[in-house]
């Protein structure tokens, strides 16, 4: 076999033109195939969907919220009670099941004829009616705070069970008064002090149906007043004259009430200053007269 | 993979058309099969579509075609023997038989061992020395030089045979 032969055996592998034209259409549909222009649209359309729904969540997360707070209808989330701080007490209640009466009954306390509120009673039962009506059921529980923009509220206190738990109850519906208004009182104003110890200050005072209360302090302590009708003294107060007072002198907290016509003026001064409480009290116009 | 970045298909078909038949020919000396060789002879034009690199000169894209031709029926063989992609018994064989069945001369070439085939190839039809074929097959010019002169004596033996036969 000579170089001639060899190079004519290899010449007979060559494919046809019709596998060369078949191939390399396969080459070139494939090439336009798999390597697809990139297509930057595409990924456009899918950063703006997912920048849109990053928007949509921010905007309205609740839609996507999947907890089961979701499942409750918002009236009853709305509605629900405050968990009871007592142990014995019922369950939290919802607004259907405590009575509306519960509300009103307590709130429409009448007053005495003697209240102070006077011509202010008939507006203070419709504002309560009012209130007892839109209220809620932490007002209901009596838990509701003074609003600052409204001088009406419900006066809550904690008192202790027999069991040392804490229960809310009811005391009644009060109003913010400014210490002029208390002055000015046509019950209770001449029992208050004209004249209050040196370093102390208004606080705040509270008018009841049928009391009135007034709170000072100071640097050195407080001093709270409260006047009441002689009615409602249980048990009965210790009740001493202004004279009396000079015997407190080693006390460092002073409670003590005054007898005055119908009422009965408890003072509960935390201070040495005798003399000073001393003269408050005689100043008030009630001893004045 | 931008389509910019790959080559136009006015240099693909320009490159396709002057080596399609070197290309051809060494993948069917590697796999013996007419189909195998199509497949083998697309793969490595497509490698070339995706290879971005520049080539110096023709005959650099020749070599890499020759080196990517060979690597490519490797792979293949390979893969061939682990899959079963038919029954062999159903489908017509196609080997070079059925290209040239009168060319005893291709027979007894295709029947020598691929190692010493390929260099026979490179060097007494494609016109490469025995150093650049070494390069290009990355074997030693020695080992190249004892493949070729053993697959000629081994040529040369089995066409004495029939001529004796």
């Amino acid at each position: 076999m000579n170089k001639e032969e060899l190079l004519n055996c290899f010449d007979a592998i060559t494919p046809t033109d019709e596998q060369k034209d078949k191939m390399l259409a396969e080459i070139l549909k494939h090439k336009e195939k798999v390597f697809k222009p990139a297509k930057p649209f595409k990924y456009q359309v899918a950063f703006a969907a997912v920048l849109a729904l990053g928007i949509v969540i921010s905007a309205r997360p609740q839609l996507f919220l999947l907890d089961k707070q979701k499942d409750v209808p918002r009236y009853e989330v709305a509605q629900k009670a405050p968990e009871s701080v007592s142990p014995s007490e019922p369950p939290a209640q919802t607004e259907a099941e405590i009575p509306a009466e519960s509300t009103t009954t307590v709130l429409n306390k009448k007053a005495p004829e003697s209240s102070f509120v006077g011509n202010n009673e008939s507006d203070l039962s419709d504002i309560v009616a009012s209130t007892a009506a839109e209220s809620t059921q932490e007002e209901a529980l009596g838990v509701a705070d003074a609003a600052e923009n409204s001088d009406m509220f419900v006066m809550a206190t904690l008192v202790p069970d027999e069991d040392l738990s804490m229960a809310a109850s009811f005391r009644m519906a009060g109003r913010e008064l400014f210490y002029d208004e208390v002055l000015n009182d046509e019950t209770y104003g001449n029992l208050f002090p004209k004249k209050i110890i040196e370093g102390f200050d208004f606080a705040s005072a509270i008018a009841f149906d049928n009391s009135l209360e007034a709170d000072f302090t100071g640097e050195n302590g407080y001093i709270h007043i409260r006047i009441y009708n002689k009615s409602d003294a249980e048990p009965s107060p210790l009740i001493i004259t202004p004279d009396e007072l000079l015997e407190y002198e080693q006390a460092d907290t002073i409670s003590f009430s005054i007898s005055c016509g119908d009422f009965i003026v408890y003072y509960e001064i935390d201070g040495k200053n005798i003399t000073g409480i001393y003269d408050m009290v005689v100043s008030t116009d009630f001893f004045n007269k | 993979m931008s389509n910019s970045a790959l080559r136009t298909d006015e240099e693909i078909t320009r490159i396709y058309k002057k080596y399609v038949d070197m290309v051809y020919k060494i993948c069917f000396m590697m796999s013996k099969n007419i189909h195998e060789t199509e497949d083998a002879t697309q793969n490595v034009f497509i490698k070339l579509i995706k290879h971005l690199d520049d080539f110096k000169s023709d005959e650099h894209i020749k070599a890499w075609l020759i080196v990517t031709a060979q690597n490519e029926c490797k792979n293949m063989l390979k893969h061939w023997f682990r899959s079963k992609r038919s029954d062999l018994d159903s489908v017509p064989e196609a080997t070079y038989e059925d290209k040239n069945e009168s060319d005893d001369t291709l027979e007894k070439v295709m029947s020598l061992d691929d190692k010493y085939r390929l260099p026979i190839y490179m060097y007494y039809y494609e016109g490469y020395s025995t150093s650049e074929i070494s390069q290009i097959l990355n074997i030693k010019h020695s080992t190249l030089r004892t493949h070729l002169s053993v697959g000629r004596q081994k040529l040369k033996l089995m066409l004495e045979e029939d001529e004796n036969e």
